[in-house]
């Protein structure tokens, strides 16, 4: 669980109140649900449920998989993998903000990234919005973007996995994982 | 949302400025591109700036394409990165309007 309180960790970044994002931190992988095998320093935000963080959610993840220091991944096809994981995030984070809250900028999400020594990127959202289960996803129209499903289809797309937990105490949880690596080390693409 | 409209004979560019549409600025690049098809049909949007684009700034593009071709216009786009490329191709937006390597080429297409 997320403890931006926390004495023993300093936030990077206390955004003023022009800002949506709350906090950003580095954090060992003990305390997420996240697999304790991250190779690479863990990545948490916390951010107020406003639109404005989507291009916050982004530079976390462009920095978590460049940090990574995931093996035999060439520049060209790492870059290819984050601007999909940049996507999947701004569709998961903004169906979460516009549906789970209304679009009301009140609720908080906290979200935490890291990459496997295995070359997996893991993904965990936790907020205190509705739930909502975006697991059915279906091929859109594109002549409706906004009303086909369009975000739960690019999520589905750009990932390799993604869950949405049962709420538990008013608080939902949802996960996500992508492999970093090329095909011939393992990616099923 | 930081567009930069210039006209060329009837033709209408519109440069956006800002690096990404999204579902947090997707309202006013619709707005903008509204002022900039008030009094034109013809509308080039350049994205050579834009380096992400999410489900809620297609939207925009397709229903700025779908005010436009209501009243008998017609929209391209040029100069589009990579990761927008891909999502183009992913959604097929590439079938729905025409994807010039340049502003110069997406001019010349109006006037063919």
């Amino acid at each position: 669980m997320l403890n931006t309180s926390d004495p023993g960790r300093e936030p990077l970044i206390d955004a003023g109140p022009q800002q949506a994002c709350l906090a950003v931190k580095l954090a060992a992988a003990h305390d997420t649900g996240l697999a304790s095998s991250c190779v690479a320093a863990r990545h948490e935000l916390v951010v107020t449920s406003d639109l404005k963080c989507l291009s916050e959610i982004r530079s976390m993840v462009r920095i978590t998989c460049e940090t990574s220091q995931v093996a035999d991944c060439d520049d060209t096809h790492l870059r290819k993998k984050i601007a999909e994981l940049e996507l999947a995030l701004t569709e998961l984070v903004s169906n979460v903000i516009r549906h789970g809250f209304d679009g009301k900028t009140g609720g908080w999400l906290e979200v935490s990234a890291g990459v496997t020594s295995d070359g997996v990127f893991e993904f965990q959202l936790v907020h205190n919005g509705r739930p909502f289960d975006g697991n059915n996803a279906e091929i859109p129209e594109i002549t409706n973007p906004q009303d086909g499903g369009m975000g739960l289809f690019l999520i589905s797309e750009c990932v390799d996995q993604v869950s949405y937990d049962p709420p538990v105490e008013d608080t939902c949880r949802i996960y996500l994982t992508k492999n970093l690596l090329p095909s011939d080390q393992g990616d099923d693409e | 949302m930081n567009a930069i409209i210039e006209k060329c004979d009837d033709i209408v560019v519109v440069d956006v400025a800002n690096e990404s549409i999204d579902a947090s600025n997707s309202g006013d690049f619709k707005h903008d591109l509204e002022a900039a098809f008030e009094d034109n049909t013809r509308i080039v949007l350049d994205l050579s700036h834009v380096e992400f684009v999410d489900s809620a700034g297609l939207g925009a593009m397709v229903w700025a394409l779908k005010q436009l071709t209501s009243r008998g216009g017609d929209m391209c786009l040029c100069n589009v990165n990579g990761s927008v490329r891909a999502l183009f191709e992913l959604v097929r937006m590439h079938k729905l309007v025409s994807v010039f390597n340049s502003r110069d080429e997406a001019i010349v297409s109006f006037k063919e």
